[in-house]
């Protein structure tokens, strides 16, 4: 996009594209370790005892997280520098976790299907594990993971931009703030547990716009 | 496109209990080069934050192009502050910061840029972190001339380079300057280097304004008063002395203020030397604690 391109669909597109690649390196670590962890356990045990690639639901909830805070407090000084609105740069943060959370949902409940139809095939039984149930529906698996991955996303923003404002003191803050991927990574997926996650999460992506409009940059850390 | 006016009234700048900048008013006309000294410690870089919208100001206001800066997306694009160790991506290349900062500026010159990063001398192929302090401070300028920006602002970006890229960067400014007027803010200690730069000064000391003047006007209030001592003290009686130095029958005096011309021809009557004075020495005098 050129400088003529509105702020934040820049800042939006930046984002997405960076976070694209670490969002592909992931998947493909994880189904290349979910298949192999899958193999061991039919060579040992005869068959896998429930939904390995199941299991990488917290990672989606959790790398995401990780990968928002990350970007935001590297990147807002730049931003700004650049001559960009900080309204701009949440708008585009929340935009472009919520394409990830989107993205990521879609490869999840993709590597389940084509998951499924493997046990399937091998005339194993597909179960999810006690902790990451699945959903019996895909359109709904698609749903509950888009929520889940959004919430996990957007709680990283909230919980990056607290931290750069109030420095360790938005340790007091983290309750709320990583609210939303605790509620994902804990609850069955009912339609109650998507409606909290998605409302919290809507909460979390209020917060920070509100806290990002007023933030001091700081000044650059000086590298040694 | 030209430059951006500066009107600030009544800035104050607090952080908790410390008041950084302490009800500072002055006006800067577009399209010229101005120098913001002061010492360590005097409020200039939160000042330049402030103007950049690096943060709101605690009290006062601040117009740049007729407009409040903060969080106005016109004139954030418009205002560009350089800091010392830059606001880059430090973990690329200086491509992945061209690139981000290409997107970002609508005046951006991507060819300049490209000719500034060869005429420093800056590797293209090492991540910015590995740079040295100088090389740094060179990509930052590169930033900020490259930029265009209306209002562009230099926070001691030239400290960390060695005297040939400080030179450099000085005639690469004064040239582009020449070619794309826009208003220049230059904050810096080494004032000898730079004061040919400007075309007006603010000052400013523990946190207030000192001043605010075109240079000239500045300059030719300063003069040093050289010759017998009883001839120097009668001449500068009335007169603001802002430093003294005598070498047995001998005075030197520095003073500062509206000098009469008829008061200076009557001190070369009474055998007393009369020098200019630079804007660093008159800006060391002026801030020295005995001369507030």
């Amino acid at each position: 996009m050129t400088a003529t391109a509105p702020q934040w669909a820049r800042a939006a597109q930046r984002m997405t594209r960076a976070s694209l690649v670490s969002v592909a390196w992931f998947w493909a670590i994880c189904v290349i370790a979910a298949a192999v962890v899958t193999l061991v356990l039919d060579w040992r045990m005869g068959e896998p005892p429930f939904s390995i690639m199941s299991t990488i639901r917290y990672g989606g909830i959790w790398y995401p997280f990780s990968v928002a805070l990350i970007v935001v407090t590297a990147t807002i000084n730049v931003h700004v520098a650049a001559g960009m609105t900080r309204r701009s740069f949440v708008i585009g943060a929340l935009i472009s976790n919520v394409v990830i959370g989107v993205v990521n949902g879609v490869v999840m409940t993709a590597v389940l299907v084509i998951e499924r139809g493997i046990y399937l095939d091998q005339g194993w039984s597909f179960a999810a594990t006690s902790a990451a149930p699945i959903p019996s529906a895909w359109g709904v698996s698609l749903v509950f993971h888009c929520v889940m991955f959004v919430a996990g996303g957007l709680s990283g923003v909230l919980v990056g931009l607290t931290y750069y404002r109030w420095g360790a003191w938005a340790t007091a803050a983290l309750p709320l703030t990583v609210l939303p991927p605790i509620i994902a990574s804990g609850l069955d997926p009912a339609a109650l547990t998507v409606a909290v996650i998605a409302a919290t999460t809507a909460a979390t992506a209020v917060a920070s716009y509100a806290m990002a409009r007023t933030i001091a940059i700081r000044k650059p850390l000086e590298m040694s | 496109m030209s430059g951006f006016a500066v009107s600030v009234r009544d800035l104050t700048v607090r952080y908790g209990r410390t008041t950084a900048v302490d009800n500072v008013s002055f006006d800067l006309e577009p399209d010229g080069i101005y120098g913001l000294l002061g010492r360590n410690g005097s409020g200039k870089t939160s000042t330049l934050s402030v103007l950049a919208s690096m943060r709101r100001p605690t009290a006062g206001s601040v117009l740049i192009d007729g407009a409040e800066p903060f969080e106005n997306e016109r004139v954030m694009a418009g205002v560009s502050l350089i800091r010392e160790s830059g606001d880059v991506l430090a973990n690329e290349k200086i491509s992945a910061s061209l690139a981000y900062y290409e997107q970002a500026r609508p005046a951006w010159d991507a060819q300049f840029a490209d000719e500034l990063v060869d005429a420093f001398g800056l590797n293209r192929k090492k991540a910015i972190s590995t740079f040295s302090r100088g090389q740094r401070s060179a990509f930052g300028a590169v930033i900020g001339l490259a930029c265009r920006a209306p209002l562009t602002m230099f926070d001691e970006v030239y400290l960390g380079m060695d005297a040939p890229s400080r030179y450099r960067f000085y005639d690469l400014l004064l040239a582009d300057y020449a070619e794309h007027p826009r208003t220049i803010i230059l904050s810096s200690h080494l004032i000898s280097e730079i004061e040919r730069l400007f075309s007006g000064v603010v000052i400013l000391d523990e946190g207030r304004l000192l001043l605010n003047e075109e240079v000239e006007d500045f300059r030719t209030r300063g003069a040093t008063l050289t010759g017998p001592t009883a001839q120097v003290d009668a001449v500068t009686a009335g007169l603001r002395v802002v430093a003294s130095r005598s070498l047995g029958p001998t005075k030197e005096v520095t003073v500062f203020g509206d000098l009469d011309g008829a008061a200076l021809d009557a001190a070369r009557a009474a055998g007393v030397a009369i020098g200019g004075v630079g804007v660093q020495d008159l800006f060391v005098h002026l801030t020295e604690k005995e001369s507030r």
